[in-house]
């Protein structure tokens, strides 16, 4: 067969499943019709998507996280209304298979689509300006990065067009994931979205890492970087050290679906329990991953709103570091009740309530440096309220299922589901809207719009509130997670998750709404340059940035710089010399089409098209290796001049 | 040291350490356990794999020779941490649970026969 | 990017191949991917170990292992790491003849290096002990596999390093494409001290 296992009968689906199948295609195809229409291509291909300018890519990535947020917003939605619906005898409105479906692309699409494309978005944005530089080390890789991140996107989501999605959960454990339980395509979307977009996650780390430990402005020392730098630091020492092994755990499972090998399977040998304690060698990690950058976020707006400096910088600096390195010991309380035992358990879980002391250092050092603080409660501010208690709620309960004896009676249930979401919402998310709100005017030179910001926040704190505290209630009625059809005595708990779920979906549209707005009126929000009275150096040059960053580079002497500069009246302006910047190429965006192909071949055993495109991937990096004009200059004359159009206004 | 000569160095010493550890096993095999035992040739073999593996990192891959900041070695460090918790980690996890499951399911005597047929 | 401070000394201090590993954005990163290619090698081998036992009737580890043929495989590998050690000495130099001589030295030696690797997996398929023969019998293809295929992409970027250099000589982008290579060499051998010792002699032994 040339289309291997690829039929007509891929393409249909039952009624249901028939709307979003439509709404993607429709979507797909109004953007491209929008295109023409504006005769946007051009520009959107050489202002963008070829682009190797890591503030361009910094919004690419936060635009594809958020659309992704829709996405999994409306799984979610869906999950909720039919937990509401399919009480007793009743089944709802989704077929369990269906349903199953949409629990794995929810937690999929939310970990891997929404918060890492924003984590990486405001990465791109900031981490550069921060540190005094003009770029990352790797423009390059950078662009690659993105695009394969977007791949996995888009393999994801055609899962609803083509085929089906995995219905196994988010972690895809086997033998459910085997060849044996799950013998469609499912599953082989969900191994190869992930693979692809984990390639891309793991170059992004290391281009971070070299970036921040060897491309910092002169005198910017280890201990004068801005703290969002040092957890962007720790973070991608994580990415570096745990993706590699999420690769091998998916390559194994696609080696026991592919070519029949036994390492998970239930027969010849094959021991399933081996997956479980790979994945969360990586999953421990990866939650680390996302909260760090979210710490750091709130450790650069809890001084700028409190207009004082951080209380205990050192401090946060040795537990940022701690958190990296316990985390990698803790992953066994994901599955205390596989059986390794008391001993191994009762490590891992002094190891798991260990490190919740440097993350209460952490919060500690918050509230210190709000103390006697002159407090200014704009939106970025009440993301971090929200988030403290949210999160110090979270923190409690995690502690409590740090015992093992506690979580042989919570594990698998929906107290489980609240605690992750309590971390992953209120921690992480909420960290990366206070940083999208607190970095926007830097990067589109206007401000978002307040009083929408706080119906934003309003909505999604309630919501919340609403759609989670039940949870934990239910957990400990007993109801287990991924439930498809629920016992009477859940039903009003269960109604008020579900209106919960659509608060938070106000506040969603809040936040497009916002935008929107802003983007309108846009000319009478105009940001300058520092409108938060900043501390950091990406306060010190326009908004939006030239594409050079810093006309000349900055010299560091102390930590809050730029603070400490406008105190004392300095200004450090070196001499303008010529510099050399990257040029934009389509190499990227071609490898990423060859990968995504690639991909695509493999899910459907298109063998010929996985055997061709693996050639095209390898084929596009060598000729890209012999590219030698891959730099433009930009002479000190003209930099002079566009700095001086800039000045005028 | 100049640089050939490190190479030099390095390859003999490494070549000499593979060549005791090939012969050590061989000695084994033909002499059936006696002389060296078990024990004694594991311990040897892994020992000799560890000098093979610093005398290859100083010698081939460089590693201590940067100026400071000693990033490559402080990566390295932070791998070798994180290579022993993940290796030893899953050993000392799945050894466990092997035990207290009392599977025994890879012993060839609890293997559903259809399957070994 | 040409502003950057850390780059304009690395540029003015002699390049002594100590030095040229340590500095740069390129080789730091490269080396940084390399030990993030440690963890996956860790993570194999963890599986590999978990798994070892599980034999279930096929092939167990003492039946695979041919040690003096192993022994050949590791020298070969061994002296390929050795010899784009000299590649990498000569290039900065600057004697371009000599560097595309031991690579090619290399280059044969990794070639050989597969092919007895390619034989050794073809002769345990054809007595039945594939890879979907036992868990087993998995992990030790997938093991020593992933890194042959190391070895192969590996062969693929000194072919077209060679011709890079053949085209430009030794000159700087050369010459740090050619340190990255070198490392990876030699870290392919280092993790083959590991395969060697502990699937194949050890694998003999318990």
């Amino acid at each position: 067969m040339i289309f291997g296992r690829l039929t007509s009968e891929a393409f249909i689906h039952g009624t249901l499943e028939t709307i979003p199948q439509l709404m993607v295609v429709g979507a797909a195809l109004l953007v491209v019709v929008l295109l023409f229409y504006f005769k946007a291509w051009k520009w959107l291909w050489f202002e963008w998507l070829t682009s190797l300018d890591a503030k361009k890519i910094g919004i690419m990535y936060i635009v594809l996280s958020f659309v992704m947020l829709a996405r999994g917003a409306a799984d979610a939605l869906m999950m909720r209304a039919q937990q509401a619906m399919a009480v007793g005898e009743q089944v709802g409105y989704l077929t369990p298979d269906h349903y199953a479906q949409i629990f794995t692309a929810h937690g999929i699409i939310m970990i891997f689509f929404v918060a890492m494309p924003f984590m990486f978005g405001l990465l791109n944005l900031v981490v550069p300006l921060q540190i005094g530089a003009r770029d990352v080390a790797f423009p390059f890789l950078n662009n690659v990065s993105f695009w394969l991140t977007a791949v996995g996107a888009i393999l994801i989501n055609l899962s609803l067009v083509i085929g089906e999605f995995a219905a196994t959960g988010w972690l895809a454990y086997p033998p459910l994931s085997g060849l044996e339980y799950s013998p469609g395509v499912g599953v082989d979307y969900y191994i190869w979205a992930l693979q692809i977009a984990g390639v891309g996650t793991l170059i992004s780390g290391i281009n971070f890492l070299v970036t921040i430990l060897k491309m910092r402005a002169p005198g910017m020392t280890l201990m004068k970087m801005p703290i969002f730098t040092w957890t962007a630091l720790g973070s991608m020492m994580l990415v570096i050290f745990a993706f590699p092994i999420l690769t091998v755990t998916l390559g194994l499972l696609s080696l026991d679906r592919l070519l029949g090998m036994h390492f998970f399977t239930t027969d010849l040998g094959g021991n399933a329990m081996m997956y479980v304690n790979l994945i969360w060698a990586w999953g421990h990690p990866e939650v680390y991953i996302l909260i760090l950058p979210a710490f750091g976020i709130f450790s650069e707006i809890v001084p700028v709103f409190s207009q004082k400096k951080l209380f205990g910088y050192t401090s946060m600096v040795i537990a940022t570091m701690l958190i990296v390195l316990l985390s990698f010991v803790v992953w066994v309380h994901h599955f205390f009740t596989m059986g390794a035992g008391a001993n191994v358990n009762a490590f891992f879980g002094i190891m798991t309530m260990a490190i919740a002391i440097p993350t209460g250092v952490k919060v500690f050092n918050w509230l210190f440096t709000m103390f006697r603080g002159r407090i200014k409660f704009q939106t970025p501010m009440l993301w971090f309220m929200g988030f403290l208690t949210t999160f110090i709620l979270g923190g409690m309960t995690g502690v409590l299922m740090a015992i093992p004896g506690a979580d042989f009676q919570l594990h698998n249930s929906l107290f489980l589901v609240a605690h992750f979401h309590n971390m992953i919402v209120g921690g992480v998310l909420f960290g990366f809207f206070a940083g999208f709100v607190y970095w926007f005017p830097k990067v589109m030179g206007f401000t978002l719009n307040e009083r929408l910001g706080r119906y934003a926040f309003w909505s999604w704190i309630i919501g919340f509130v609403l759609a989670f505290i039940p949870l934990y209630i239910l957990g400990l009625m007993g109801m287990t997670r991924r439930l498809y059809q629920v016992a009477p005595e859940w039903q009003p708990l269960l109604t008020m998750a579900a209106i919960g779920a659509c608060v938070i979906a106000l506040g969603i549209f809040f936040q497009a709404l916002q935008i929107f707005v802003s983007v309108r009126q846009r000319k009478l929000s105009i940001a300058g340059n520092d409108p938060w009275n900043g501390r950091t150096l990406e306060w010190s040059v326009a908004s939006p940035p030239p594409l050079y960053n810093f006309a000349t580079i900055p010299i560091v002497k102390d930590r809050d710089q730029f603070w400490w500069d406008k105190q004392k009246g300095r200004e450090s302006k070196g001499k303008i010399e010529d510099i050399e910047m990257p040029k934009n190429t389509p190499a990227g965006i071609y490898i990423a089409l060859y990968s995504f192909l690639f991909g695509f071949g493999l899910i459907w055993h298109i063998w010929w098209l996985a055997l061709a495109t693996l050639v095209a991937i390898v084929v596009s990096i060598i000729i890209r290796s012999f590219e030698e004009e891959i730099e433009y200059k930009i002479s000190a004359k003209e930099l002079a001049n566009i700095e001086a159009k800039h000045n005028a206004i | 040291m100049n640089a050939a000569r490190k190479y030099i160095v390095g390859y003999t010493i490494c070549v000499a350490i593979t060549l005791c550890a090939f012969l050590l096993a061989q000695i084994y095999g033909q002499t059936q356990s006696e002389f060296p035992t078990r024990e004694m040739l594991v311990a040897a073999l892994v020992g000799l794999a560890v000098l093979q593996f610093i005398i290859q990192i100083v010698y081939f891959l460089h590693l201590g020779e940067e100026e400071k900041p000693r990033w490559n070695l402080a990566a390295f460090s932070f791998a070798l941490i994180v290579v022993v918790i993940l290796v030893g980690g899953s050993l000392w996890i799945m050894n466990h649970l092997e035990h207290n499951l009392h599977t025994n399911m890879f012993e060839e005597e609890n293997i559903p026969p259809q399957i070994l047929q | 990017m040409g502003a950057n401070a850390h780059e304009k000394v690395s540029k003015t201090r002699a390049s002594a191949p100590e030095r040229s590993l340590s500095r740069g954005r390129v080789t730091f990163g490269f080396w940084i991917y390399l030990m993030s290619d440690c963890v996956l090698f860790a993570a194999l081998f963890a599986t590999f170990v978990v798994l070892r036992g599980a034999t279930f009737g096929g092939a167990t580890p003492a039946e695979l292992v041919d040690v003096p043929f192993v022994f050949k495989e590791t020298i070969i590998l061994l002296t390929s790491s050795f010899t784009v050690g000299l590649a990498l000495l000569a290039a900065l130099q600057g004697r371009k003849i000599f560097t595309l001589a031991a690579l090619t030295v290399t280059l044969a030696l990794g070639a050989t290096f597969l092919m007895m690797e390619l034989s050794e997996f073809a002769h345990l398929i054809s007595e039945g002990n594939g890879p979907s023969r036992s868990a087993f019998l998995s992990a030790f293809f997938t093991l020593v596999g992933t890194h042959g295929a190391h070895v192969f992409f590996g062969a693929i970027w000194m072919i077209v390093l060679m011709a890079h250099i053949l085209t430009k000589g030794t000159t700087e982008g050369n010459l740090r494409k050619l340190t990255c290579l070198a490392l990876f060499w030699h870290f392919l051998d280092v993790i083959w001290i590991f395969i060697f010792t502990y699937v194949y002699l050890l694998g003999m032994v318990i």
